[in-house]
């Protein structure tokens, strides 16, 4: 009986695995094949291959496009913790007047989605003179309600005592933020570094607005250049841009999922 | 009882003190709070409330080419949006692929949480396997979900005709885009959801089972009589999380349909994104955009009244 | 002049009363002085007044007989030593009682030669290198109150430091940090709810009682002499023993019921009293003459003393202490006597009338 349900437990976890792995493996297969078997229909390759990997690469500028995925990614993270951990600071520790109408409006900002206030965005970067460099596709994302949410969260754990004793000892502000806050907040900074670099990456409306130059041009739209180009000849090529293309998140997400578990919790449900 | 203190003049009235070194500390606690404020209050002001007025505001303006207001024109747009067929359409189209996407995302993911919720070896590589599809950027799910719809050499078809179906041209056909790009929003949504309601899982107090078994409750009756109850809040918050999401769909769309086959799939922000930056008609895309923000606006606002209820019924 | 001054200090919340209302007290240097009550009288709030973590509704806190009202919290030169102990779970030992240090611009040698001679006073060389989950409570103790050593301030407060010690751990470290204190010359404010410990340690102590001070004294002058009920009933385990009085010729009515004669004692002018007397002062006596007969109704063995609760009058249960073991049966009758010397005299809200009965020189012989 016992060994029974855990046998079903296992086929069922096994079955669900298959189905959601499937389209990776698909296109990692496929990746692997000729131009001549994909069209063949073939699911496994007969004669595996790299030469959709080189012709990714020799297309298109792909090393540029991840890169700047990358770096433009890498400084929203850290541009958005940095803000949003200060922002979160002075909600929790600094007692100032006017302290609780600004974190309300801190937070109504959740109730504006991005894409209402994209046609004025657009226009200011333009204004600014910032399309088509990364300055453009990173500081408009650096503050994030959800972060400064989080990240108070997780202040509000640390034992007010030791705040005080940081003021009863002369330990500035600052040196307490720097020395003592951050420190005991690295799982919750973990999760919106994590959080803050897969949304980054996978970011497409706003690249797709402000860039149409290769230099700064992300994966995302990388990959949508690649497929419109490509379109039936060679889809082996768009599946190994493709493959490569989600491979830093996939790291990244085995690494820090456990801690986006975590984290993600702790700010969503109070 | 107090004690005598030895006598000594305060330098100047309290009272006067008081006033004027409480003024001065305020103003410095002030100062300092906003230091650390300061980045945060700019850039909200700068990228999202100025922006968010500004769409306002040329909402109810004819527009030129750069986006500049011409012409008042009053809520001539908003009229316009409701008069037209389009638009009705594109809020259905919305309202169909949110329909279509965040139940079953909900519900899949909430199954794939409980099956990885058990004490049994190996859970970790399921548990990894399951929350991949949060790596799937927009564009990598997008490529390989069209070639697995391509008609003629996708995997799909193929297996459609290996079981004796015929073809069917998934994303240009009226009738079907919409079902392909939802089920290919479902595959990359899971894994989000699903990490959130293991999260949520996980934080239900084990003892509570250990009771339940100790009375003797069945596998289902537990997840009716424990685990769904108090994973409300998460489920709730799951949902919501994910029907914003949905009415946000864009990328997807403009990989997989580009909003066609005959509008099928011109859900709201595709609507409002070829509006401005393809037809050039910033009033009017600014409209649509005040409504697709009131609707966002109104279910986080329930989402919040909802969540504030739950804390203090616990 | 008084090391620190507290002058009318008085915080409110805004609520109808306030939190801490007209203390008054002054504190020399090199004392340990004890703020004493049961919880919510309002003694942390003094301690946060005077660290200057909250601001002074009115009053004046005076340090070397300056008025530090405005003065931020470093600025008072004093360390804190908190229940929880407030160390920095991600530091070493060494890093929590070096980080004030370095903020203060402390040379480093400076900072190693401070930190090593403290750990040796408290024992903690060889933990220095641990961070504090790694350590038990008493050492985790320990190094909260390095951090009050190291930082060599004139005045340290303390808020119930012992009171997430077990039993015999806060017995050991009660006298142990009495030695410390006096070794070093440190002046301490002391916060505890517990009037054991504000017993044993203290040079003077202050009892409160819902944010209003009862009594400052040293502990046996507080013992001996209750400046009212409450005071008389905080201090002290078992409580000293109270009943309402009628009072009459040469005898008093407990509770409308149990006669006391008095005879080598003169009563208080007052119609209706209410009496007090410690256990210790009940003794056991022989049947007949003076002594009255009660009926036990609890009796505790402590080993050595024993402890015998009987009913007075309906409702009104004495206990009395007596030294050795006493076989006793629950229910039975015994005769008792009381000192009448010893007996205090509090008026119906009471306050304490007349002077002390128990003499200064009597007290000294005693111990």
């Amino acid at each position: 009986m016992r060994t029974a349900r855990a046998t079903a437990h296992y086929v069922l976890l096994c079955l669900c695995s298959v189905v959601i792995l499937f389209p990776v493996a698909y296109a990692l297969l496929m990746s692997l094949m000729d131009g001549a078997a994909i069209l063949s229909g073939r699911l496994w390759p007969e004669n595996w291959t790299l030469v959709n990997y080189e012709a990714a690469f020799q297309q298109a500028p792909l090393g540029r496009y991840l890169w700047n995925s990358f770096f433009v990614a890498f400084m929203i993270t850290l541009g958005r913790l940095i803000v949003s951990s200060l922002a979160a600071f002075a909600f929790v520790f600094l007692r100032f007047p006017g302290r609780d109408r600004w974190f309300y409006i801190c937070i109504a900002t959740m109730l504006v989605p991005w894409e209402a206030t994209v046609i004025p965005n657009f226009l200011t970067i333009q204004a600014l003179g910032w399309t088509n460099r990364y300055v453009g596709l990173i500081v408009p994302f650096w503050a994030m309600a959800f972060g400064i949410f989080l990240l108070r969260q997780q202040f509000k754990q640390i034992p007010h005592e030791l705040y005080e004793e940081a003021q009863l000892s002369g330990i500035g502000n600052f040196r307490f933020f720097c020395r003592v806050v951050l420190p005991l907040s690295k799982t919750s900074l973990v999760t919106l570094a994590v959080y803050s670099f897969l949304d980054a990456w996978n970011m497409y409306l706003w690249p797709l607005l402000v860039t149409n130059d290769d230099r700064v041009r992300t994966v995302q739209i990388g990959l949508k250049q690649l497929q419109t180009q490509e379109i039936a000849s060679s889809w082996g090529v768009v599946m190994a841009a493709a493959v490569i293309a989600m491979l830093p998140t996939l790291l990244l997400l085995f690494a820090g999922q456990k801690q986006l578990r975590k984290g993600l919790m702790q700010g969503a449900i109070q | 009882m107090n004690e005598r203190i030895s006598p000594f003049s305060p330098p100047t009235p309290w009272s006067v003190r008081t006033k004027r070194t409480a003024r001065q500390a305020a103003m410095k606690s002030w100062l300092e709070g906003m230091v650390y404020l300061v980045p945060s209050l700019l850039l909200f002001g700068v990228f999202l409330f100025y922006p968010l007025g500004r769409t306002m505001y040329l909402s109810v303006f004819h527009t030129d080419y750069q986006g500049q207001p011409t012409e008042f024109a009053g809520l001539a747009h908003f009229v316009a949006l409701l008069q037209d067929a389009s638009f009705w359409h594109s809020l259905k189209a919305t309202i169909l692929f949110a329909v279509l996407t965040v139940p079953t995302t909900v519900v899949i993911s909430f199954g794939l949480a409980l099956l990885v919720h058990e004490r049994r070896k190996g859970m970790g590589i399921f548990r990894t396997i399951f929350a991949s599809t949060m790596g799937m950027s927009v564009g990598v799910a997008s490529v390989i979900w069209m070639f697995m719809y391509n008609p003629a050499i996708g995997i799909i078809n193929r297996l459609l005709s290996a079981i004796g179906g015929s073809p069917v041209s998934w994303l240009l056909d009226p009738d079907t885009a919409l079902y392909a790009v939802a089920a290919a929003t479902i595959w990359m949504n899971i894994g989000l959801t699903f990490l959130l309601l293991l999260a949520g899982l996980q934080n239900i107090d084990p003892s509570l089972y250990e009771s339940a078994r100790i009375t003797g409750m069945s596998y289902w009756r537990q997840l009716w009589t424990v685990t769904v109850p108090l994973l409300s809040p998460t489920l709730f918050f799951v949902t919501t999380v994910s029907l914003i999401q949905a009415l946000q769909t864009f990328g997807q769309i403009d990989f997989l349909t580009k909003g066609g086959p005959v509008e099928a799939t011109n859900v709201f922000v595709y609507a409002i994104y070829r509006e401005a930056f393809v037809n050039y008609q910033f009033g009017s895309a600014s409209a649509q955009a005040i409504v697709l923000f009131l609707i966002i606006a109104l279910v986080t606002f329930l989402q919040f009244r909802f969540a504030e209820r739950k804390v203090h019924y616990q | 002049m008084a090391f620190l001054e507290l002058v009318e200090v008085t915080k409110s919340y805004g609520g109808k009363k306030s939190a801490v209302e007209n203390v008054n007290a002054a504190i020399e240097s090199g004392e340990f002085f004890v703020l004493v009550g049961p919880s919510g009288c309002g003694k942390s709030t003094i301690l946060r007044l005077i660290a200057g973590l909250e601001p002074l509704t009115s009053g004046y806190v005076l340090i070397d007989g300056q008025v530090a009202n405005d003065w931020p919290p470093h600025a008072r030169r004093l360390s804190m030593v908190f229940q929880n102990y407030a160390l920095y779970p991600h530091l070493t030992v060494e890093q929590n009682m070096r980080i004030a240090l370095q903020a203060q611009k402390i040379p480093k040698e400076e900072q190693v030669k401070r930190c090593m001679e403290a750990a040796e006073l408290l024992g903690l060389t060889d933990v220095l290198h641990r961070k504090p989950r790694e350590l038990s409570g008493g050492q985790r103790q320990r190094v909260a109150l390095g951090r009050a050593i190291v930082a060599q301030t004139p005045l340290c407060l303390m808020d119930e430091p012992l009171s997430n010690l077990d039993a015999k751990l806060r017995a050991k470290m009660r006298s142990e940090l009495r030695r410390l204190q006096r070794q070093l010359g440190m002046t301490v404010i002391y916060v505890t709810h517990d009037q054991t410990e504000a017993m044993t340690m203290a040079d003077r102590m202050m009892i409160l009682h819902d944010g209003r001070p009862q009594q400052i004294g040293s502990p046996l002058d507080v013992y001996n002499s209750p400046d009212n009920t409450f005071v008389a009933s905080f201090i002290g385990t078992p409580p000293m023993n109270l009943a309402e009085a009628h009072v009459l010729d040469h005898s008093l009515l407990l509770q409308n019921e149990r006669p006391i004669r008095l005879m080598r004692r003169s009563l208080p002018k007052a119609e209706r009293v209410i009496v007090g007397l410690r256990p210790e002062h009940i003794e056991p006596a022989e049947l007949g003459g003076e002594s009255m007969a009660v009926k036990v109704s609890h009796i505790e063995w402590l080993g050595n003393e024993t402890l015998v609760t009987f009913e007075l009058a309906k409702n009104l249960y004495w206990t009395a202490r007596w030294n050795g073991q006493w076989r006793i049966r629950l229910g039975e009758v015994v005769p008792l006597a009381f000192d009448e010397q010893a007996l205090l005299f509090f008026d119906e809200r009471g306050k304490r009338i007349g002077t002390p009965s128990i003499k200064r020189e009597e007290v000294r012989i005693r111990q």
